[in-house]
């Protein structure tokens, strides 16, 4: 009965989509990224993930910026506007590079690593939203160090841009 | 406590606690629909994508969890796979295949932790490999053209030390 509906024994290739996509969710994108160079069905599969979630990053900071501005919140907090306005401006930047790629499906968002820690910032803004009354802004430095590590990834992967013939002619 | 009867697709019955049966949200559900079984005689409930020997394994871990607090979800989901606990480790030192059908069965009966669990077993064996180890470790056949791996490397190359 069983044979009808997924080959047997079951391979990890052969599992339904939704649950190979379910297993990415446990993986950092790096990982995602690199996983595309095993075969087809992992190429398209994580890039697709990379794209889904590149595009829930840019709106979801996005909404959390707008939010910001609108709260006009209070002087102590001006690191955050800094660190959320860095953020968002990078991902526009992003956008403007792979936006029409990723729209004519030429290639994926394939800069893993870079959403890594684009969430990691966002994760760390959103989490001290919950005590920001009581102990302020004490994760904050710690965001700024990431922020720094997202700043020189920025830099290489424009540094690949420019370098990569292979991007020249792909592009 | 009440007991209810599951039936395998290859014709095996277990009876089973209702508090562990109902760790499947599938399976939950259909008691609600249908409602409880009332007599003894009443006829198992057909699970036919879950052979008898998989099922077997999925109960002994409800039964192990039955009492956990309900998962909740979060808008960006840590990516954590190194809470596992030591119970299941142990639970899932099983072959590839049987690994790969408690998934099925875990998302066919819609057991949350069950299918956590499992999906974060094979996270961990695809962190940290190169794409070659892990076309060894799951046997994935490379299908790409060298045109086409050269293109996806180049692609990921961004990021190493120049």
């Amino acid at each position: 009965m069983k044979s009808d509906k997924y080959l047997y024994p079951p391979k990890l290739l052969t599992l339904p989509e939704e649950v190979l996509r379910n297993i990415l969710n446990f993986l950092n994108y790096d990982t995602i990224a690199n996983l595309r160079l095993t075969c087809h069905r992992f190429n398209y599969l994580c890039g697709s993930v990379l794209n889904i979630q590149f595009k829930k990053l840019r709106i979801q900071v996005k909404n959390y910026y707008n939010l910001e501005i609108e709260m006009k919140r209070r002087l102590p907090l001006t690191n955050r506007n800094q660190i959320i306005t860095f953020l968002s401006d990078e991902l526009q930047k992003l956008q403007s590079i792979f936006g029409k790629h990723i729209d004519n499906k030429c290639c994926c968002f394939f800069a893993g690593k870079i959403l890594d820690e684009a969430y990691n910032i966002y994760n760390i803004m959103k989490m001290n939203d919950y005590f920001l009354d009581s102990v302020g802004t004490h994760k904050i430095p710690y965001a700024l160090q990431i922020m720094n590590a997202f700043f020189i990834l920025f830099k290489k992967l424009q540094q690949y841009l420019d370098l990569s013939n292979h991007f020249k002619q792909y592009f | 406590m009440t007991n209810i009867k599951l039936k395998s697709s290859d014709d095996q019955v277990f009876d089973v606690d209702v508090k562990v049966a109902q760790c499947s949200i599938t399976i939950k559900t259909m008691l609600e629909d249908l409602g409880m079984p009332e007599e003894e005689e009443d006829e198992p409930i057909p699970l036919p994508n879950v052979s008898g020997s998989v099922l077997k394994k999925v109960l002994e871990w409800a039964n192990y969890h039955k009492d956990d607090p309900p998962i909740n979800e979060d808008e960006n989901p840590e990516k954590r796979t190194d809470d596992i606990c030591e119970w299941d480790m142990e639970f899932l030192k099983v072959d590839q295949g049987t690994l790969f059908e408690l998934i099925l069965s875990a998302n066919y009966l819609d057991i949350k932790g069950l299918l956590d669990v499992t999906c974060k077993t094979v996270a961990n064996m695809i962190k940290g490999k190169t794409p070659e180890e892990i076309r060894k470790t799951f046997n994935i056949k490379n299908d790409f053209s060298p045109i086409e791996e050269d293109q996806v490397r180049k692609e990921n190359e961004w990021c190493e030390e120049k």
